[in-house]
């Protein structure tokens, strides 16, 4: 006696229901135990960055390593694979700058490069056309040829309002435009911190930037210094 | 002949392999549970290494700790290149993972709070959340409740995590950095811990930015500290015991922590080449370990190897699965007996039957096949769909605990099947088949023809 055929299929249904729902369980757990791949790795040469200078470059005034104004710029102007390094120490002027951190710099082969000195040598009276040769040696030396972008800081000399009062007027402004014909004659670009500062206290009323005795810069102030970096590094 | 018997009676036939299968079900999922079981405990005791690895430690041994799993190590004994080597040519060790390590100054990420929309990252996908809210540098509005974690000195370990398996690095959650990738690394619990973060929420750190800082004391031109920063990727969160530190890196990460270039650093506080903290040695097995911490005390180095307790714990992990198994064949025991059962059934029934083919020229053999045969594909049959069932039932459990396990920041579970356990069950399934229905096979072989037929 032969079966109908719609038994048999009827049958064999039911065995490939069954053989389905006992392996279903297993195929779900071994989903859950693949791990996706690696995501892509970015593309293009890593930046190296490095911030030169005193005081200010250290990060005085901030109250956490990521408030100072070079972590900001670290963190917001550049990708996530590059390399800061912060060559800096308080009280340092050109020719130490010149002596100490130049060559260091050169030899990490920096991309971008911010300067920041400049008040240690006028509070220790050093003579403005050494300055200014100190000055454009050491840019020139940091640009190796085109290849580093410089960003050179203009002094800051005063929190809030003018830029300069009495006396020290004059001297300031030959500090001044000794950093500006440096950066200009060597292809640096010159930074206006100071009337950035000025402008941004302008805008913020009530909100301290510069520590007093020019010291250092308060958080607010270094992220207002990070802007102005990252807004000349955005132009270069 | 056997075939159209059985689907003479499928009723029967399919109650008799139902029975069948439960059992092997039981028995393969109780064993793939407990070997599974045992493979975890052990590797929890080795913390996800190797069972015969051995940590070496930079200090001489202790004498008085001597033969304990995990001594109080002796002074400090720098670990070189050397020792590396010479511990690598020792006899019975099958291989040596150097382990390094590095001081940074950590800087996480300032953490938002889940969902909330305060805090607006300024690096894309980097987690960082803007400063004080001033223009150009998004909005962290005041009293904002973003969570900023301290600066924190630590250290990154750097290891071969190609030879994870060996390595007492466990991976609880994301993945292990690409190879030899000096931008991404693993963080430890201890890291998701300082973020103020519970287990069961690591995975929160996985794809930000964390960022390393060195220094070094330059000693020309009167002296001053370079910092060097770089800005790595968090890709897994891991349970290590390598070496103390929060993060865990391939070895080039470390060099390049510890080692970057700058004339005339290196003098205070800082360290020009990797350090070796410590190195895992592979012993040939379990039994050599004890030989190769003797040699490795004989070399002026402390080492530490949890085989005591392995061994210890091993024995008792064998009864549990002695219990269990013993669970499963008395349910295949018992599945046998519903096999004779239905098989004595099936020969009283046929007695006429027998007699007939008797009586026709069959021989005592060509019977007790032919009851062999159906009692084999009844067996055969059952273990098949037991086996099938039983692993699907071992993996859906195995699921069902991953999920409970890295809910809890865990490592998940992976089911230990190899082809011996559904190979030993179907064909252990067969033979215990084979053997509950001899006793009716025989007595059907030895009908007398005449008696059978008459019945």
């Amino acid at each position: 006696m032969t079966r109908p055929p719609r038994a048999r299929l009827r049958k064999l249904l039911i065995v490939l229901g069954l053989g389905a729902a006992a392996l279903s369980p297993g195929a779900c757990s071994r989903i859950s135990a693949t791990y996706a791949g690696p995501p892509p790795q970015p593309a293009g040469p890593r930046e190296t960055y490095v911030a030169i200078g005193g005081a200010e470059t250290l990060g005085f005034g901030a109250e956490d390593p990521r408030q100072t104004w070079t972590q900001i710029l670290y963190r917001t102007a550049f990708p996530p694979r590059a390399t800061m390094y912060v060559l800096a120490t308080t009280g340092a002027t050109v020719a130490d700058a010149l002596a100490a951190f130049a060559q260091q710099a050169l030899g990490l082969k920096p991309t971008v490069v911010t300067v920041w000195l400049g008040l240690s040598d006028m509070e220790m009276g050093t003579p403005v056309n050494e300055f200014a040769q100190d000055a454009r040696t050491l840019f020139r030396d940091l640009r190796r040829h085109g290849s580093t972008t410089v960003l050179v800081a203009s002094l800051v000399t005063s929190a809030t309002g003018s830029i300069c009062s009495g006396a020290d007027c004059g001297l300031i402004s030959a500090y001044d435009d000794a950093l500006a014909q440096a950066a200009s004659a060597t292809g640096a670009v010159l930074v206006n911190v100071q009337l950035g500062v000025v402008a941004a206290a302008a805008r913020h009323r009530g909100v301290e930037l510069v520590l007093p005795g020019l010291n250092g810069l308060t958080p607010e102030g270094q992220v207002v210094v990070a802007g102005l970096f990252a807004a000349a590094l955005r132009h270069r | 002949m056997a075939a159209r018997e059985l689907r003479r009676r499928p009723g029967r036939a399919a109650l008799t392999v139902l029975a069948v299968a439960l059992a092997a079900a039981l028995l393969c999922a109780l064993l793939a549970i407990a070997e599974t079981a045992k493979t975890r405990v052990l590797s929890q005791l080795s913390h996800g290494g190797s069972l015969a690895g051995i940590l070496v430690t930079p200090n001489f041994p202790n004498p008085s700790q001597a033969g304990l799993d995990n001594p109080q190590p002796g002074p400090e004994h720098a670990l070189t290149a050397s020792t590396i080597a010479h511990i690598q040519a020792l006899h019975d060790v099958s291989s040596v993972i150097p382990v390094t390590s590095a001081p940074v100054e950590v800087l996480p990420p300032p953490r938002p709070p889940a969902s909330s929309k305060l805090c607006q990252p300024i690096r894309p996908h980097g987690g960082f959340c803007a400063q004080q809210g001033l223009p150009g540098f998004g909005r962290g509005p005041a009293g904002s409740d973003v969570v900023v974690v301290a600066a924190y000195p630590t250290s990154v370990v750097g290891v071969d995590l190609g030879k994870l398996s060996a390595l007492p690095v466990t991976l609880l959650a994301g993945r292990l950095p690409r190879p030899h990738s000096s931008t991404e690394v693993d963080v430890g619990q201890q890291y998701v811990s300082r973020l103020g973060l519970t287990r069961q929420e690591a995975t929160e750190v996985l794809g930000t930015f964390v960022e390393l800082g060195t220094l070094q004391y330059i000693s020309s031109s009167g002296g001053y500290a370079a910092e060097r920063w770089v800005t790595v990727e968090i890709v897994g969160v891991v349970d290590q015991q390598a070496a103390p530190g929060d993060l865990v890196a391939w070895p080039g990460l470390v060099q390049a922590e510890a080692g970057w270039p700058l004339q005339g650093g290196a003098l205070a506080g800082s360290t020009p080449s990797p350090t070796y903290v410590g190195a895992v040695v592979i012993a040939d097995g379990l039994n050599q370990v004890s030989t190769v911490r003797d040699e490795i005390a004989l070399a002026g180095y402390s080492s530490s190897a949890p085989v005591g307790l392995i061994l210890s714990v091993g024995r008792y992990l064998h009864v549990v699965e002695l219990v269990l198994s013993g669970i499963g064949i008395v349910a295949l025991g018992i599945a046998a007996l519903g096999i004779a059962n239905a098989l004595l059934a099936a020969v009283r029934e046929r007695r006429r039957e027998i007699g007939v083919l008797k009586a026709i020229g069959a021989r005592d053999r060509d019977v007790l096949r032919m009851f062999l045969v159906e009692a084999g594909a009844l067996g055969l049959v059952g273990g098949l769909l037991g086996t099938v069932l039983g692993i699907a039932m071992a993996l859906a459990i195995d699921a069902d605990a991953n999920t409970y396990l890295t809910s809890q920041g865990l490592a998940g579970v992976q089911l230990a099947i190899g082809w011996v356990l559904p190979a030993g069950s179907v064909l252990g399934s067969a033979i215990v088949a084979l053997a509950a229905g001899a006793l009716p096979a025989l007595r059907a072989a030895r009908l007398p023809a005449r008696e059978a037929v008459e019945a």
